[in-house]
C-alpha cells in the first residue's frame, strides 16, 4: 500500500494529498480509514477543526517522524515527558504561541500523540523556572483571585514567600 | 496574526494542561502554576499524576506537603538518590503514612539499616506498586531477601537496583520473582563467592522478564551471564554495559553470543552492549581486530541488525577500546574529555559520515578547554561528531580558559535546560575564576532547570577565591543543593550566608581527614537559628573499578 494518497481537508476549504502511512500516525483519521470503511482513493476527509496553515503544520511534523517507533502507552513509560526534545523538533516548534496553541489542539482532536507530547513539553518548559507572575506575563494570564483568596494562598505559601 | 493580548494557555481543556502538568517537575506545579489563577490553584488540586521528587525538598516544603498534595494523588515518589543518606527517608516515614498513597505507581527509596523494614515490607505487599528503584545502603543480605519475598505478593512489574547486587542476590531475584517483566541493576558484580553451579535450580518455573539490563562494575564471565539469561527465555531486550570498566575477555566473543541467543533466546529483538577492554602491561595482548569479526556474521549485520563499533581512547593515564552496538542508547556514563578514535564500524559502508553521533546517556564528562580547541580544527571537531540526548548530570572539566563562546558551543551538544546537576572541576591555572560569577550566570541562564551544583578545585587559591572573596555564587533561587569543598568553618558560614535558598548543603573539608571541621560545623550550625538535620556525608569517586571516598557534612534545611 505504500505510496497511496489521501486527501485531507481543512476547514477553510484546502485540500492536501498526503501519504496513507503518514496520515495513519493520527489515530482519528486511522480510525476513519479502518473502522469506518472510508475509502483512500476517492473520498476526501473533512478536518473541521484545523485550519489550513495549522494543518499544514502538522503534515510537515508527521512527514518527518513517519519512521519513528510508535510512541510507547501512557502506563508504560511516563519517562518520555523527561527526555529532550529533539533539535528538529524545537526548530519546528519555534513558533508564536498562537500557531503552539493551535498546534496543541490539532494534535489533541487528530490524536497524534507524539506530537501531543512534545507541543505539551515545549509549554512545559516555558513554565518551569518562573515565578506565578512571570508565567501571567508570558502568557497574557489574568490574575482572577480575589484579595482575600490572595491572602489565603499567601498564607499556604508562606514557607514558600521565606523562601 | 496578531497574539499579543490573547491569552492561550488557561483557555485549554483540562485533559491537556494535565499532559502540560506532567512535563512539570511537582515543585513547580505547587509553587508557581498554583499560584498564576483561579483554574489552574483548582487544576493543581485535583491533577491525579504527581511525580513527587523529595530529595530536593526543603524541611519545611515537605512538611507542608501534605497540606497541598492529596496522597491519593500521587503516581511517584522519590525519597533517595545517590547523594542523599537516611535522613529524608527517616523523616518522611515518621510523618508521613505511606498507606495513604494508595494509588503509588513507583517509588525511589533506600533500603537501610535505620529503616523500620518490617514496616516497610508490609506497606510494600499491600501497595499497588508497578515501579520500584532502590538504593541499596548498608543492607544485609537476609534483609534484601526478606525485601524480595515481600516483593513477589505486590503486582510488581520494574525492579531497579542502583546500587552494588551480585550474583548470587541477582540469581535470587530471578528465580523469586518470576512474574517480574523488567529488571535493571545499575551495578552488578561478581563476588568471590559467587558459585555457578548454584543456578541448577529446582524450581521448574522460568522467569517472565522481558527486559534485562545490567551495568557490570567488574569483569563477569559471559559463562555468568549465560546463567542467568537460561532463566530468562522470554527476554525481548537485553542490554549490558561495563562502562568505563574493564570487560571480561569472553564477552567480546560475537560467535559465542551468536550461538547463545540462537539456541536460548529465541524471542530477543533488541541486544544493546558496550564494553571496555584495557589492554594489560604485560601478558597477551587481545586481538580486537578478530573479536570485531566475530561481530561480523550475517546474524549480526543482516539478521539482527545489530552493528558493532570499536572506538580506541586514551587518557592521560590509560588507553583501551570501547566495543558498542550502535546506536549508543545504554550508556549511564560518556567521558569525552579523552580522546577516542573510531577505528572499526560494522556500519562504515552506508553510514552518513556527516550525521553526528547520537548519544544517550546520563552523566557526561567533558573538557571545555579540549572542546574549544578541537571546535576550531575541522577534523576532530567534537560538536559536529556528537550530539547527547537526556543528559541529567555534567561535569564539566576547565583547566584553563572559559571563553564567552563556551556555553554557546556546549549548547549545540546537549540540551542546558534539562540538566540536573553540574559538577564543575576547576584545575589550576583559571583566571577566570575572578570572574566566576559573570561564568557561571551565563551557564545557569541556559541550564535554569538546574537543581544540584557541585564545586570542585584542585587549587587552594581558587577555592578561596571562590569561596571567600566575596564572589557570591549567587545561585538561581530554583537551584536547591549546593556541594563544595571549604577549608575552615568561616568558608562553610560565608555560603551559608550568601547562598540563603538553599535546602540541601555538602560541606567538604579540603584535608579528607579533617573530622574537627566536621564537628566545628555540626556545633555551630544551632547559631544559624534555622531548622536542620546534619549527618556525615560520605562520597564515593569509582574510576576503573576503583574507588576512593571523600568525607563531608551534609546539612538539610528548612
Amino acid at each position: 500500500m505504500a505510496g497511496n494518497k489521501i486527501k485531507l481537508q481543512s476547514n477553510d476549504g484546502d485540500t492536501f494529498d498526503v501519504d496513507v502511512e503518514i496520515a495513519k500516525q493520527s489515530a482519528t483519521i486511522k480510525t476513519m480509514l479502518e473502522d469506518l470503511g472510508m475509502s483512500e482513493e476517492d473520498d476526501v476527509i473533512p478536518l473541521p477543526n484545523v485550519n489550513s496553515a495549522i494543518l499544514k503544520k502538522v503534515i510537515q511534523w508527521a512527514t518527518h517522524h513517519k519512521d519513528d517507533p510508535p510512541p510507547p502507552e501512557d502506563d508504560e513509560n511516563r519517562e518520555k515527558n523527561l527526555s529532550d526534545i529533539s533539535s528538529w523538533d524545537q526548530d519546528f516548534l519555534k513558533v508564536d504561541q498562537g500557531t503552539l496553541f493551535e498546534l496543541i489542539l490539532a494534535a489533541n482532536y487528530l490524536d497524534i500523540k507524539g506530537l501531543l507530547d512534545v507541543t505539551c513539553k515545549t509549554v512545559a518548559n516555558m513554565i518551569k523556572g518562573r515565578t506565578p507572575e512571570e508565567i501571567r506575563r508570558q502568557f497574557n494570564i489574568k490574575n482572577d483571585f480575589t484579595p482575600q483568596e490572595e491572602e489565603q494562598i499567601k498564607k499556604e505559601n508562606e514557607w514558600c514567600e521565606e523562601k | 496574526m496578531s497574539n499579543t493580548n490573547k491569552s492561550y494557555l488557561d483557555t485549554l481543556p483540562t485533559e491537556i494542561l494535565y499532559r502540560i502538568c506532567d512535563g512539570l517537575d511537582s515543585e513547580t506545579i505547587l509553587f508557581s502554576f498554583r499560584r498564576v489563577c483561579k483554574r489552574f490553584h483548582t487544576i493543581s488540586k485535583i491533577y491525579d499524576r504527581y511525580r513527587l521528587d523529595l530529595c530536593y525538598f526543603s524541611m519545611s516544603d515537605l512538611r507542608r506537603m501534605e497540606y497541598l498534595i492529596d496522597p491519593k494523588n500521587v503516581t511517584s515518589l522519590t525519597l533517595a538518590n545517590e547523594d542523599k543518606s537516611s535522613g529524608l527517608m527517616e523523616y518522611f516515614l515518621d510523618h508521613f503514612s505511606l498507606r495513604t498513597f494508595s494509588r503509588l505507581d513507583s517509588m525511589t527509596f533506600a533500603l537501610h539499616h535505620k529503616i523500620d523494614f518490617d514496616r516497610f515490607a508490609k506497606f510494600i505487599e499491600q501497595s499497588s506498586l508497578t515501579t520500584l528503584s532502590i538504593w541499596l545502603c548498608n543492607y544485609s543480605l537476609t534483609s534484601f531477601q526478606n525485601l524480595i519475598e515481600a516483593l513477589k505478593s505486590c503486582r510488581l512489574k520494574n525492579l531497579i537496583i542502583l546500587d552494588r547486587v551480585d550474583w548470587t542476590s541477582l540469581m535470587f531475584i530471578v528465580n523469586t520473582l518470576t512474574d517480574l517483566q523488567k529488571l535493571v541493576l545499575k551495578s552488578f558484580h561478581k563476588q568471590p563467592y559467587d558459585n555457578l553451579a548454584e543456578s541448577q535450580v529446582n524450581s521448574e518455573e522460568v522467569s517472565k522478564l522481558t527486559s534485562l539490563s545490567l551495568n557490570m562494575k567488574a569483569e563477569v564471565e559471559i559463562q555468568y551471564i549465560e546463567s542467568i539469561l537460561m532463566r530468562c527465555p522470554h527476554l525481548q531486550c537485553f542490554q549490558l554495559d561495563s562502562s568505563g570498566n574493564k570487560a571480561d575477555k569472553s564477552l567480546f566473543d560475537g560467535h559465542k553470543w551468536e550461538n547463545l541467543i540462537e539456541t536460548r533466546l529465541l524471542l530477543l529483538k533488541q541486544f544493546e552492549f558496550h564494553f571496555s577492554y584495557h589492554p594489560p602491561r604485560f601478558g597477551n595482548i587481545f586481538d580486537v581486530d578478530a573479536s570485531f569479526e566475530s561481530f561480523q556474521t550475517p546474524f549480526w549485520r543482516d539478521r539482527k541488525q545489530w552493528f558493532v563499533r570499536c572506538d580506541y581512547v586514551a587518557s592521560e593515564d590509560k588507553k583501551w577500546y570501547d566495543v558498542y552496538t550502535v546506536p549508543m542508547n545504554i550508556r549511564e556514563e560518556f567521558d569525552l574529555s579523552c580522546h577516542r578514535m573510531t577505528i572499526l564500524d560494522s556500519m562504515l559502508p552506508t553510514m552518513d559520515e556527516s550525521k553526528a553521533n547520537v548519544v544517550h546517556v546520563h552523566r557526561l564528562t567533558l573538557n571545555l578547554n579540549q572542546l574549544m580547541i578541537e571546535n576550531t580544527q575541522t577534523r576532530t571537531n567534537l560538536l559536529a561528531k556528537y550530539q547527547f540526548r537526556n543528559v541529567k548530570e555534567l561535569v564539566l572539566i576547565i583547566d584553563q580558559e572559559w571563553s564567552n563562546d563556551a556555553i554557546e558551543c556546549l549548547s549545540t551538544m546537549i540540551v542546558l535546560s534539562n540538566l540536573e546537576k553540574i559538577h564543575l572541576k576547576i584545575e589550576d591555572k583559571c583566571k577566570f575564576v575572578r570572574d566566576l560569577y559573570t561564568k557561571l550566570k551565563g551557564l545557569l541562564k541556559q541550564a535554569w532547570d538546574l537543581r544540584s551544583l557541585k564545586i570542585t578545585s584542585t587549587n587552594p587559591r581558587t577555592r578561596k577565591q571562590i569561596i571567600r572573596d566575596k564572589i557570591a555564587l549567587k545561585l538561581s533561587r530554583y537551584t536547591d543543593e549546593l556541594d563544595i569543598e571549604v577549608q575552615d568553618l568561616d568558608d562553610a558560614k560565608a555560603i551559608l550566608q550568601n547562598e540563603k535558598y538553599l535546602s540541601h548543603l555538602t560541606f567538604r573539608p579540603i584535608l579528607n581527614d579533617n573530622v574537627n571541621l566536621v564537628h566545628e560545623i555540626e556545633d555551630w550550625l544551632p547559631h544559624t537559628k534555622r531548622h536542620y538535620t546534619v549527618e556525615s556525608a560520605v562520597n564515593w569517586l569509582c574510576d576503573g573499578g576503583c574507588c576512593t571516598s571523600s568525607k563531608g557534612v551534609y546539612i538539610w534545611l528548612d
